[in-house]
């Protein structure tokens, strides 16, 4: 009974150690998470923010998931996290730079297939209707 | 005691065995998940098509997903049960690799957009290098119908101005025409004129030398007449010319041996052949008139060798053609003057005839 009791004890031990392990996320994850979060917050209001509206919320809600993992004092899951919302900024970025191009595109291709019609209509003499 | 023990036991087994339940790894998802990141990394390797400029990036998405398979292996439990505090890791390795796969796929599809743009970009500028063409030509187009309007209202002007110079040239025709009939009718009047005139004057000419001629002949005569009155002898004109009656002793005396040149004879003979040699045209006729008596001295006879002596004198002084002087002798004719006279009738007389008569 004695060995149960104090395997018991043991068991409980274990648990509640790493139930409050959060506590011990370190200062430096807990920074890294700060300025990953304010560059996430800028980037929400720049240009990305614009033309990546939906990796940017997405990054926001890997922002809460880093802020409960150091909440719960997981630094490892903390770190990852903070490595995710980094790497998701890199594609915000990435995303915004290829939404721009591609609305640049769309804009030429539209420009282009103006012109084209006009001379098609210049072409098939029905004047130059700009 | 033994309740307290049954029951922390009991609450560990719970906690101990609850936590697999709810955070029980999924095997098949967690390779769903590593399987689909293989996925997207071949789809990425193709899209990138080998190019050097993505390949950190992908060698990076490779590593993560070498991670990820690494761990799945580690935590492979020996009843082939992924190990509940993998997944986390696995998961994060997968979704790292996952993102860092479309970070390059955004952009390689901006670098595509990119690359597609400055081809549209090419293809507008040359698009609007053609419309510019047509562009040009329309303002070019433009530019003629502006200057044709120009031309045209200029051509209008010039039309018109053409149509009023056509008509004044009309009237001008006709007034030339007109003119010119005129000018013809004229000519023919003219002409007639000339023809009138050149008659009139053809006419006048005749008479008008004829006058001449004749005012040359009246003035020759009247100097004629002039210059036998310079003789100082009695004159007598009739229309075939004048005789001038001569005394006969200013030429002649009656001597023995028949008659004798007198002093002073000379003198007369070379007045009169001075006249004979002024005026050519006419000729001579001398007659020598005797008068009472004695009869021998004055017939016939006597008279003739008078005549004779007188117009060998004559010739003598002027250069007179013989056959244009007569000389006779007269006798003892009528005389001329009244018998109380006397030796007045003893004359000679010298007729001076035109050959050919301008009295």
């Amino acid at each position: 009974m004695k060995i149960n009791l104090w395997f018991s004890i043991f068991c409980m031990l274990i648990f509640t150690t790493s139930a409050i392990a959060g506590e011990g996320v370190s200062k430096a994850t807990i920074d890294d998470y700060r300025q990953a979060k304010e560059a996430v917050e800028k980037l929400a209001v720049s240009k990305t923010g614009k033309y990546a509206k939906d990796i940017i919320e997405n990054t926001n809600i890997s922002v809460l998931k880093a802020q409960k993992a150091i909440a719960s004092g997981d630094e490892t899951l903390a770190k990852q996290i903070i490595e995710i919302v980094k790497l998701q900024m890199t594609l915000a970025d990435a995303v915004a730079a290829e939404r721009e191009a591609t609305d640049r595109t769309v804009v030429a291709r539209t420009e282009l297939k103006k012109l084209e019609q006009r001379l098609d209509n210049i072409l098939d003499g029905k004047g130059d209707v700009k | 005691m033994k309740k307290i023990t049954l029951t922390l036991f009991t609450l560990f087994f719970c906690m101990v065995c609850i936590s697999p339940i709810t955070q029980a790894a999924d095997n098949a998802n967690v390779l769903l998940a590593i399987e689909n990141t293989k996925t997207n990394l071949r789809n990425l390797v193709e899209k990138s098509a080998g190019s050097k400029e993505y390949q950190d990036d992908i060698i990076t998405a490779q590593n993560y997903l070498n991670l990820a398979e690494s761990e799945y292996k580690k935590n492979i439990g020996i009843l082939g049960n992924l190990k509940d505090e993998a997944e986390p890791t696995i998961r994060h390795y997968t979704d790292m690799a996952n993102i860092t796969v479309a970070i390059v796929m955004s952009r390689i599809e901006k670098a595509n957009q990119i690359r597609e743009g400055e081809e549209i970009d090419k293809s507008i500028l040359k698009m609007k290098s053609k419309i510019k063409v047509f562009d040009d030509k329309n303002a070019e187009i433009e530019r003629f119908k502006a200057e044709s309007g120009s031309t045209r209202g200029t051509m209008d002007s010039v039309s018109k101005e053409l149509v009023a110079l056509k008509s004044e040239n009309a009237l001008l025709k006709k007034d030339i025409m007109g003119k010119e009939k005129t000018i013809g009718d004229l000519m023919g009047d003219n002409k007639k004129i000339k023809d009138d005139l050149n008659g009139i004057v053809a006419q006048k000419g005749v008479a008008f030398v004829q006058v001449q001629s004749k005012l040359a002949s009246a003035t020759k005569t009247r100097d004629f007449l002039v210059d036998i009155s310079k003789l100082g002898q009695v004159t007598r004109i009739s229309t075939a010319g004048a005789t001038v009656v001569i005394p006969r002793n200013y030429f002649v005396k009656t001597a023995k041996k028949g008659p004798e040149l007198v002093p002073g004879a000379e003198k007369i003979a070379g007045d009169i052949a001075a006249v004979v040699t002024k005026y050519p045209e006419y000729r001579l006729d001398l007659k020598v008139y005797g008068y009472g008596t004695p009869q021998k001295n004055e017939d016939i006879k006597a008279t003739e060798a008078m005549a004779i002596v007188i117009k060998k004198l004559l010739l003598e002084k002027g250069k007179i053609n013989a056959s244009f002087l007569d000389a006779a002798g007269a006798g003892t004719s009528p005389a001329l003057f009244p018998k109380d006279a006397g030796n007045a009738n003893r004359r000679v007389e010298i007729t001076f005839t035109y050959k050919t008569s301008p009295l």
